[in-house]
């Protein structure tokens, strides 16, 4: 039997393809819906609890909210803890401030797209992206022109690594923090009908603009985040509809693969691990993932995913999520989620190569499934 | 579905909520306070009371002018371009010399920045 591990030697023990005291667990963060619902509920952080974590100085930022992921942590870390133990979570350093392009008339994030803050007739707040800015060559050019608008924040990093170190000391739960990845960054700016035409009819133009966001704040960023010496690196790059690619798998190979290969390398030539998220359908580009040597894919919805044979076919590649959010763990009963996630691991974790967690951000599953779900992780993940 | 606010009201009420939510606010804002936040390129102006823990936004529809905020009833205002606001606290500072920030009380700005901290 293996001896009790800390949260970091179980998530690099399983990235590293070996097999952990137990299967560890991940939670990507919530939206604004899932806070106010677990604070609402039995669950919610007490007065005690928050003493403490704002002593800590952790973070209650929606949607990483690390304050409720360090609520599931056993008494010995937290008081009123739930012990049911979240081992990693995400996070994303400030990516910079907007600014305005003439040509837009409007301000836009460093991708070129824009997000919009809406509070809904309930009184909820909602933030999200609401589509690209750079529509047209000129846009696009007045965006490359803005140069000194992209750089990274260097001191915003730092601050963000400082949270990584306490949560990892005080809560023993690793964050894996990152960035966006390049084919994101591109049709979040330019829209995705651009980057398929521009792919089909002016193959050098993409390539240009995705090579200028990689060496404008993509690169900078990563080595920036590289530089605080992380162990895990986790990276946002939405490749997948719920069937298949968002683009040609070849158009992937072209223009994005590349880039990704980078961010692994750099990843990797600091001795720390690289994990994906990527929703969707990602099965034509598993084999790519082996290639350029990612150690965990993340989201994995399993209606959309065939992941046993992932497991079979792919045993370098952990799993990272697989835990249906929007409907299993939405309207199941908590038996239910507990029975479910049982199933998972007995066909996905026996082997190690599986980090298990909900396939995207908490929006409005009740809190008593999430929490059934991290306690079956235990209960059930032991080797 | 209509929402409720949009724009700089919008991140001004999530930074609320947000505290709100984790039963925070009125650790942050033991005192009552009434403060006015005007977007000068993106209007309407809102005006932010915080008392007992919870809060009210009302937005100043009538407000046009960022001269006619001495005549308002509040204990602090702000107002500013968005360019200014983007470029931070030293954007801020910067614009407060310049002029192109009005502002009443410093403590506005601790407000702004307590809200902004949180989302």
């Amino acid at each position: 039997m293996v001896e009790k591990m800390s949260a970091l030697e179980r998530i690099l023990t399983v990235l590293e393809g070996n097999i952990p005291d137990r299967v560890p667990s991940f939670c990507l963060g919530g939206d604004f819906d899932f806070v106010e619902k677990f604070m609402k509920s039995p669950y919610a952080l007490t007065d005690e609890d928050m003493k403490q974590l704002d002593k800590d100085k952790i973070s209650f930022r929606i949607p990483t909210m690390h304050a409720v992921i360090a609520k599931f942590c056993p008494p010995d870390r937290l008081p009123a803890g739930i012990d049911a133990k979240i081992d990693m979570c995400w996070q994303l350093p400030n990516m910079g401030l907007p600014f305005k392009l003439d040509t837009v008339n409007d301000y836009v994030t460093n991708s070129g797209g824009y997000y919009k803050v809406v509070i809904r007739d309930e009184g909820i707040p909602h933030w999200w992206y609401a589509g690209p800015a750079l529509l047209t060559k000129e846009k696009i050019e007045e965006y490359w022109s803005k140069t000194n608008n992209l750089r990274p924040d260097e001191s915003s990093v730092r601050s963000f690594a400082k949270t990584r170190k306490t949560m990892l000391n005080k809560y023993d739960i690793v964050v894996a923090q990152g960035e966006p990845g390049p084919f994101e960054n591109c049709v979040f700016g330019i829209g995705l009908a651009n980057f398929a035409r521009f792919a089909r009819k002016d193959p050098s133009y993409l390539q240009q603009h995705i090579e200028f966001q990689w060496e404008t704040f993509e690169e900078p960023m990563l080595k920036m985040i590289m530089r605080t010496n992380p162990d895990v690196v986790m990276c946002g790059d939405d490749y997948g509809y719920n069937t298949g690619l968002q683009m040609n798998v070849k158009t992937w190979r072209k223009f994005i693969k590349p880039i990704l290969a980078n961010y692994v390398k750099i990843v990797h030539d600091e001795g720390a691990k690289f994990i994906l998220h990527s929703c969707g359908n990602l099965h034509e580009i598993f084999p790519d993932f082996v290639e350029i040597g990612i150690d965990g894919v993340e989201s994995l919805k399993p209606k959309s995913n065939d992941l046993k044979m992932y497991r079979e076919k792919y045993p370098e590649i952990t799993l990272v999520g697989t835990i249906d959010d929007s409907e299993m763990l939405n309207l199941e009963t908590p038996e239910g989620v507990r029975t479910s996630i049982k199933k998972s691991i007995d066909t996905l974790g026996k082997k190690g190569g599986y980090i298990p967690g909900p396939t995207n951000f908490l929006l409005d599953q009740p809190p008593e499934n999430i929490v059934a779900c991290y306690k079956a992780i235990q209960e059930f993940g032991g080797y | 579905m209509c929402p409720l606010y949009e724009g700089f009201p919008a991140i001004v009420y999530s930074g609320l909520w947000t505290l709100k939510v984790y039963r925070k606010l009125e650790k942050s804002f033991p005192k009552p306070i009434k403060v006015i936040f005007f977007l000068t390129d993106a209007p309407p102006a809102f005006s932010v009371k915080i008392e007992n823990g919870d809060f009210e936004i009302e937005i100043l529809n009538d407000l046009n002018d960022p001269q006619d905020l001495d005549g308002l009833e509040c204990d602090g205002y702000i107002a500013l371009p968005t360019e200014i606001l983007y470029g931070g606290v030293e954007g801020i500072k910067k614009g407060i010399g310049e002029e192109t920030v009005k502002l009443k009380n410093f403590e506005t700005l601790a407000i702004l920045g307590k809200l902004f901290a949180s989302v």
